[in-house]
């Protein structure tokens, strides 16, 4: 039997809970500084969960919205192929736009305008575009969906939401809608991890001295 | 009612604290308010060291990372370190392993302590006052857990422990006491005694001990003797401090008085020869 040398810090569990009512004693050095090494660990964890539970909400959002988007695609996809093209037309992207979205030409397209069949992938592509715009249009109060498509996500460089959707990251289409195009670089590193040095500008403006705008070498000091 | 407080030669008081806890000083004791009150205690505390404090910030739900606010305060100390003083922003905590009588020493110290941070950086009030005593009583020849203390510590807080109230087929392993008086409006001490093994205060810790004794068996009476503010935070001021400090190591000295007996006096601490 082991034999106890000191006295148990956690008794018993009872519907009692704590029964005496005595005050924590005076603090010394030791009591207040480990004081501050605990709650910064404490804090230290806590900002820890918080972050982890941050990335796993973020995680389970972007899976809900990417369920969510195939089912709607799914649904869309069982209507008339020229009927969503045409859909597509009427919220403001060009053919030229939709063909390149779409992973095809432009003729491919015209041919489909015409009524004749496209392949499932290619209908499914076309459901998937219309079924992004109407879940931005409904989720996220975007009205012209196409012109914010149109929109370069940053002044530095020429990725447009356009882009996204040609490269099939309709994810990534959701996720800045969901951000409210908080996070761009964000999803430009995931998009294109050297975006940064691809789209870098070697030349610069700058005020000149007669007070006009002029430009230089980004590099070059006047 | 100071005074009368001659240490013996041979005393088993190992630590004595004082904290005073107060609403958090606006700008806390960074930059000029250290400098100062480095200035008005170099006389007492020569040595001051920095301890670091962080602070994290988070912002729940957004997807910035935790800020980080680093905040430095002061640690005062004598050269030998056996005296230190740290000053935080809403606590102050001065403690000696080195007490050398109340009126004589402590006292004092603690008047030059609060006149500084009076002087220096005023804090806007006194939320709690506590005067702790930590003693460990180390008797040659009691050296096996539980051990018997009869004799030596005041029958009273032996009770759960006497051999005559224990049944015959249970074996005292360990025992603890704690007791809480009220003293006077609003103060209270607590006294938590029992034996333990090893040190109640570290003797590697920063406020160093000099010339610890050897760990073993001891018999602890650690005494927090304070006061809080119940209803109104009255202004922090030297002499009102000064005077309940007084009133609160009163009620200490006299349970210390009661819970050894004269034999412990005689045969331990009034030993010139320290025991080890």
């Amino acid at each position: 039997m082991a034999q106890a040398s000191s006295i148990g810090q956690s008794p018993t569990g009872a519907s009692v809970g704590r029964y005496w009512d005595i005050e924590p004693p005076t603090r010394t050095i030791n009591d207040v500084v480990d004081e501050v090494g605990n709650l910064r660990n404490r804090t230290k964890l806590l900002a820890d969960d918080t972050s982890h539970l941050h990335w796993s909400a973020d995680g389970l959002h972007s899976d809900a919205l990417a369920i969510e988007l195939q089912a709607s695609t799914s649904q869309r996809a069982k209507e008339n192929l020229s009927e969503l093209l045409q859909e597509l037309n009427s919220l403001g992207f060009s053919w030229r736009a939709i063909a390149r979205i779409a992973q095809v030409s432009v003729p491919a397209l015209r041919k489909w305008r015409m009524g004749l069949s496209a392949t499932g992938e290619n209908r499914r592509r076309v459901a998937e575009i219309v079924a992004l715009c109407q879940m931005v249009f409904d989720k996220y109060l975007i009205e012209d969906v196409a012109g914010w498509l149109e929109t370069p996500l940053l002044a530095d460089a020429p990725i447009t939401g356009l882009d996204l959707l040609a490269r099939d990251r309709s994810d990534l289409v959701l996720r800045l809608a969901c951000d409210y195009g908080e996070n761009p670089e964000q999803i430009l590193d995931d998009l294109e991890p050297g975006w940064r040095d691809q789209y870098a500008s070697a030349v610069e403006v700058f005020a000149a001295p007669d007070g006009l705008p002029g430009t230089r070498l980004a590099d070059q000091e006047t | 009612m100071p005074g009368d407080t001659s240490p013996f030669p041979n005393p088993p008081l190992a630590l004595t604290v004082l904290e005073i806890r107060y609403p958090e000083v606006v700008g806390g004791f960074g930059g000029e308010a250290r400098i100062a009150l480095k200035d008005a205690l170099s006389e007492f505390l020569p040595l001051m060291e920095s301890q670091a404090e962080e602070q994290f910030e988070v912002a729940i739900g957004a997807s910035a990372p935790a800020s980080v606010q680093r905040r430095v305060f002061p640690r005062f100390s004598t050269r030998d370190r056996t005296t230190g003083l740290l000053v935080k922003q809403d606590a102050m905590v001065l403690e000696t392993t080195a007490y050398e009588g109340w009126t004589e020493h402590f006292r004092p110290l603690v008047g030059e302590v609060v006149g500084a941070l009076e002087q220096v950086s005023r804090p806007d009030g006194v939320l709690r006052i506590g005067l702790r005593y930590i003693d460990e009583i180390r008797i040659p020849g009691i050296e096996w857990a539980p051990g018997d203390w009869r004799g030596y510590i005041d029958e009273h807080l032996l009770a759960g422990a006497a051999p005559d109230f224990i049944p015959a087929h249970m074996r005292l392993s360990v025992w603890q006491g704690v007791a809480q008086y009220q003293t006077q409006a609003g103060s209270t001490l607590a006294v938590r005694y029992g034996p333990q093994e090893g040190y109640a205060v570290d003797p590697q810790s920063a406020t160093r001990r000099h010339r610890p004794p050897r760990p073993g068996l001891f018999f602890l009476l650690d005494s927090d003797s304070y006061w809080q503010s119940d209803e109104e935070v009255p202004e922090f001021e030297a002499d009102w401090l000064l005077n309940r400090c007084d009133q609160l190591h009163a009620p200490v000295r006299e349970f210390f008085k009661i819970a050894v007996t004269n034999k412990l006096r005689d045969e331990v601490f009034n030993q010139s020869v320290k025991v080890e």
